[in-house]
């Protein structure tokens, strides 16, 4: 039985996107978006709600339950500066969509997961448990990135009008236009490099209305 | 909310309804990463006009193109997607994004 409050529909084609959120994943973060709502799917993420008064990890844990695919990058464990620990954000909150799959009612053991990485194998030194699990590798490229994520798109749910080098292309013209805007508006590069994530899924459900 | 805040919010809010409002056009070229090498993209089409070993060709190919295409302009873009610079669009707004 399903829990309550939990809008099925919705449920098959929310995408929960857990990885780094700093300035230099953020190339890559964008490809993700792009390449995840031009495949009609919906990200979801934990920025996507800024009440402080609610926890981090209950902001998740709720992404992670309404979220029927998701997708990890663990390809940034380490940590940010010389002698400080690895992040342990995103390996963490693999482990909880895992076993919110393994633990979870109806329809929670439906879920699916993609993991990215950097390289092929490099994740078997420190992770070894998740072998087994659809891994793609990115190597830090976003074209790349993009045709990782629609191919497993495609496998996952049968999702994928465009192949990977037309969905690169269109985000290419996505985020030509929103430069194009922004400049038009009085921004500038920093404005459009620094654009937080939830806007910028707002910005690309607006082209792809547009642009279907 | 900081002025700083303020300000990006309403650029953000004036650039989506710029969005909206200027819908697609094939004049528009974009030069964009083709693994290792440059393509020349019309917007809209699903096919590169030309595939360049080298950015400075396919983007000096790009000018020419929306140039004869009269008065549209090149998105240049770096290899992560994102834009390097916009060649051609009329002057006054743009801030650092604009080439001339």
């Amino acid at each position: 039985m399903a829990p309550d409050n939990l809008d099925i529909p919705r449920f098959c084609g929310n995408v929960f996107i857990n990885c780094p959120f700093d300035a230099d994943y953020r190339p890559l973060l964008r490809a993700l978006i792009f390449t995840l709502v031009d495949c009609g799917l919906s990200p979801r993420i934990a920025t996507e709600r800024a009440d402080s008064g609610e926890s981090r990890v209950d902001k998740i844990k709720e992404l992670i339950r309404q979220s029927g695919l998701s997708v990890h990058d663990i390809s940034r464990m380490e940590p940010l500066k010389p002698g400080d620990l690895p992040r342990f954000n995103m390996p963490f909150e693999l482990g909880l969509d895992l076993g919110c799959r393994e633990f979870g009612p109806e329809p929670l053991p439906a879920k699916r997961c993609l993991i990215l990485e950097t390289e092929p194998y490099r994740y078997q030194k420190v992770l070894s448990d998740i072998s087994g699990n659809d891994i793609k590798h990115h190597r830090s490229d976003p074209e790349t990135l993009v045709r990782c994520v629609r191919a497993w798109v495609v496998e996952t749910v049968g999702l994928g009008r465009y192949n990977g080098t037309v969905i690169w292309r269109r985000f290419g013209e996505c985020v030509g236009i929103l430069a194009a805007a922004m400049a038009e508006a009085g921004g500038t590069g920093q404005d459009v490099e620094e654009m937080p994530a939830p806007e910028f899924i707002r910005f690309v459900r607006e082209w792809k209305l547009a642009n279907p | 909310m900081a002025a700083q805040d303020e300000r990006r919010v309403a650029v953000y809010r004036e650039a989506m309804k710029l969005m909206r409002s200027a819908g697609s056009t094939r004049d528009r070229y974009h030069v964009i990463s083709h693994g290792d090498r440059w393509a020349v993209v019309r917007e809209g089409a699903q096919r590169a006009y030309r595939v360049f070993d080298r950015k400075a060709d396919a983007v000096a190919r790009a000018k020419s193109l929306a140039a004869a295409a009269r008065g549209r302009y090149v998105i240049v873009h770096r290899k992560d997607g994102g834009v390097e610079m916009i060649v051609g669009m009329s002057a006054g707004k743009g801030g650092d994004i604009v080439k001339g």
